[in-house]
């Protein structure tokens, strides 16, 4: 049996302005654009989200559910550079850790058993070094699997520590409701609940050929998971599935000459990329942040992979065609290539032995 | 005193073509991408220098006046090329101007004066050792494709090492190349007495050198060199090639050899082997030119495969009674070698995918390959 702890920090980009600003703390904090633009929320602190405010609600909404809201920009750099220090803190109990984005990540701690035979008391001892060590605030989830580790996390936040032991897992999950099963979303979840299922013990009278039927193929998964089945293994070096490259302009801009000039630079460090590792990749998406912090991503997908900068600036006008870029006022830009093409190892030539004296 | 001379085409343009590769370095100084020519009593003298190596060539003609005078070296030999005429007039005008009048047409060649052209190396006329050209032709030839187009450490593997050794009271001259992958040595026998060379303990010929000192012998039946100091004079009547040596470290190679274990081999026809790696040639990948070699029982399946443009898969028969091995090989590393053997079949010694492959041949004595493979 495996011990797997997912870690997820409370109200991260919040947290952290209000941790760098003394003047937010105690208040409604909103991460994200001016509340009078088009712009949306990227994260918000807990006295906002009594009012009611969610991430990924427009600025405008959410000014007028919490009027007393403050509103700051996200400082992406500096939650960049606060993760990598709580993953560092992972990384000092094990090297098995995955993250799942800045804020999260799994770790799996079942050798070291004979060092922490509690899974339990060291998902606290972690969370409690996070909070001495960078005054931030984390859930964790413990349990023998992937899935129920990460639903256990978010059981009890903020500051929630949940361990689902195997013998209490079917119980568990059979009183979850349906949303919160990771994988499920809004439009999942509603057509759930059109079917009859708003919870675990229902989801599990479905057999998996009905699953399937409904579901495609995420009903095997929903199969699996609402039976606690979930093998999938922590995986520290997970291979990338995408190569990109984003840049926030100096200032926000909707000058076609110089968004196209940023553009070929990004190109170019992608195709540096790709060179470096040998690969090329068939899906090439440009990511587009207006002003108001509205993000779009347009994709376009080759037969062949594409693996230089010319390739991916061929493609890009009809990319462009339907964005708004040059219309409206831009403030970051990315590219980035995915399906990479079958990464195949590279192979080595081996040196003369005597080149390694060299 | 300025240059007058009437010469053959056929003459002027064989000399000073044979200097063209010397003259047309790219990215030097003006100066040296002419050549000084020279008349005296009896001919020309017509003069190349890239600075590293320098070529010095007589052609008798019937000088009218003696002069010294650098012309564009790509633009005479041009003019040569494409006269129409048998013999060709030059008359030096002012300002380093030269006339040329070739049948019907005239041109005129803007020169520079000769005191900018750097000086011939000076060396002496003594210590020179007399021996058939096709001796060195076959040397260079068959070590020349392994040397190093860039210094990448220590060794010095952009040059040649040239050796001389005396075994069982025999003489004989050796060539060692190697790009760091890949290591060839060629090793013949002289008949003549060799207690007059004199080679300095590391004696690197760089491999410019080494391709005009082909061209030289390829021009020509017997040849004088002589190892001097820092330089190697290779001449006969009528010319002379000086290649600067270069110093430095080459890898102690004969370690190399007595570390490759030869005791699992197989034996293979060797025209039947290239012919096939020319075929599997087709589909390896630019970069890395990988091929799979799978040796078992009495065959030797050779693969390749191009993830955009598709495989290839072929087959041929080996002697060999060892474990089936796998193996990845730069499939022109084998070509190479496999081109410049001559014996009907061939020996390759190899115990895995990571340790030295050899080749040799019971034709081919003297000559020695070490290939190491590629991990796929």
């Amino acid at each position: 049996m495996r011990k797997i702890i997912h870690i997820d920090m409370d109200a991260f980009y919040a947290s952290i302005e209000q941790r760098d600003n003394p003047s937010f703390r105690g208040r409604p904090l909103i991460v994200g654009g001016d509340p009078k633009g088009r712009g949306v929320v990227a994260a918000c602190s807990y006295e906002a989200r009594r009012f009611g405010v969610r991430s990924a609600m427009p600025c405008r909404r959410a000014a007028k559910l919490c009027p007393g809201a403050i509103f700051t920009p996200p400082r992406m750099e500096r939650y960049v550079e606060v993760s990598s220090r709580i993953m560092a803190i992972f990384r000092s109990y094990t090297p098995i850790v995955e993250p799942l984005s800045l804020d999260e990540a799994f770790l799996d701690v079942t050798l070291l058993n004979d060092l922490h035979p509690s899974a339990t008391l060291l998902a606290g001892e972690i969370c409690r070094r996070i909070f001495d060590e960078l005054q931030l605030s984390a859930s964790a989830g413990v349990s023998y699997n992937k899935f129920l580790a990460k639903v256990a996390s978010d059981f009890r936040k903020p500051r929630g520590l949940t361990t689902v032991p195997p013998g209490q897992a079917q119980d568990f999950l059979d009183e979850l409701p349906i949303r919160k099963f990771y994988g499920v979303g809004e439009v999942t979840e509603k057509k759930m609940l059109r079917l009859g299922i708003s919870n675990g013990r229902q989801l599990r009278s479905w057999s998996e050929a009905d699953l399937l039927l409904h579901f495609g193929k995420m009903g095997s998964f929903l199969h699996d998971i609402v039976r606690g089945i979930d093998d999938r293994p922590v995986e520290p070096l997970r291979p990338r599935k995408s190569i990109g490259s984003e840049t926030t302009l100096a200032h926000d801009s909707d000058d076609l000459a110089e968004i196209d000039l940023i553009l070929d630079a990004l190109a170019g460090d992608i195709e540096a990329s790709l060179q470096h590792k040998n690969q090329g990749g068939h899906t090439l998406t440009l990511k587009v942040r207006y002003h108001d912090f509205a993000t779009i991503t347009r994709s376009v997908t080759s037969r062949f992979p594409i693996r230089e900068r010319a390739e991916m600036l061929a493609l890009l006008p009809g990319l462009l065609r339907s964005t708004l870029v040059g219309k409206v006022k831009v403030r970051l830009l990315g590219l980035s290539l995915a399906r990479l093409a079958e990464a195949r190892p590279t192979p080595r030539q081996l040196k003369l032995p005597f080149m390694e004296e060299g | 005193m300025s240059l007058r001379f009437t010469i053959k085409q056929k003459d002027f343009h064989e000399a000073v073509n044979s200097l063209q590769n010397i003259s047309n370095k790219k990215g030097t100084l003006s100066i040296i991408s002419n050549l000084l020519v020279e008349s005296v009593h009896d001919g020309i003298v017509i003069t190349g220098t890239d600075l590293e190596v320098a070529s010095r060539i007589f052609v008798s003609c019937q000088v009218e006046e003696e002069g010294k005078l650098t012309l564009p070296s790509k633009k005479l030999c041009e003019i040569l090329r494409e006269s129409g005429s048998e013999t060709l007039f030059f008359e030096e005008k002012d300002n380093f101007w030269v006339n040329i009048r070739s049948g019907l047409s005239t041109y005129n060649l803007a020169g520079m004066p000769f005191d900018e052209f750097p000086e011939f190396p000076e060396y002496s006329p003594d210590g020179f050792i007399t021996l058939e050209s096709n001796f060195f032709l076959e040397l260079i030839e068959k070590c020349v494709f392994s040397i190093a187009n860039d210094q990448e450490n220590v060794y010095s593997l952009t040059s040649a090492l040239f050796e001389k050794e005396n075994e069982g009271g025999k003489d004989f001259l050796k060539m060692v190349t190697s790009d760091g992958h890949r290591l060839t040595i060629i090793k013949n026998e002289v008949s003549i007495d060799l207690s007059n060379l004199r080679l300095s303990d590391v004696t690197l010929i760089p491999k410019k050198g080494l391709v005009e000192w082909k061209k030289f012998c390829e021009q020509r039946d017997t040849i004088d060199f002589s190892f001097q100091e820092k330089q190697l004079v290779v001449k006969d009547e009528n010319a002379v090639l000086i290649i600067r040596l270069k110093s430095g470290e080459f890898p102690n190679y004969r370690a190399i050899i007595e570390a490759v274990e030869q005791s699992n081999n197989f034996r293979v026809k060797r025209i039947p082997f290239l012919n096939s790696l020319k075929r599997i040639s087709i589909f390896t990948e630019d970069i890395f030119h990988t091929i799979q070699l799978s040796i078992s029982g009495k065959s030797m399946v050779l693969s390749s495969q191009n993830s955009e443009l598709g495989n290839a898969k072929d087959e041929i028969d080996i002697e060999y009674d060892g474990e089936t091995l796998m193996l990845g090989f730069n499939c022109r590393y084998f070509i190479e070698t496999l081109q410049v053997m001559e014996g009907e079949f061939v020996d390759v010694f190899i115990n895995s995918n990571n340790s030295p492959c050899l080749m040799k041949s019971n034709d081919d004595i003297g000559f020695l390959s070490i290939i190491m493979p590629m991990q796929l």
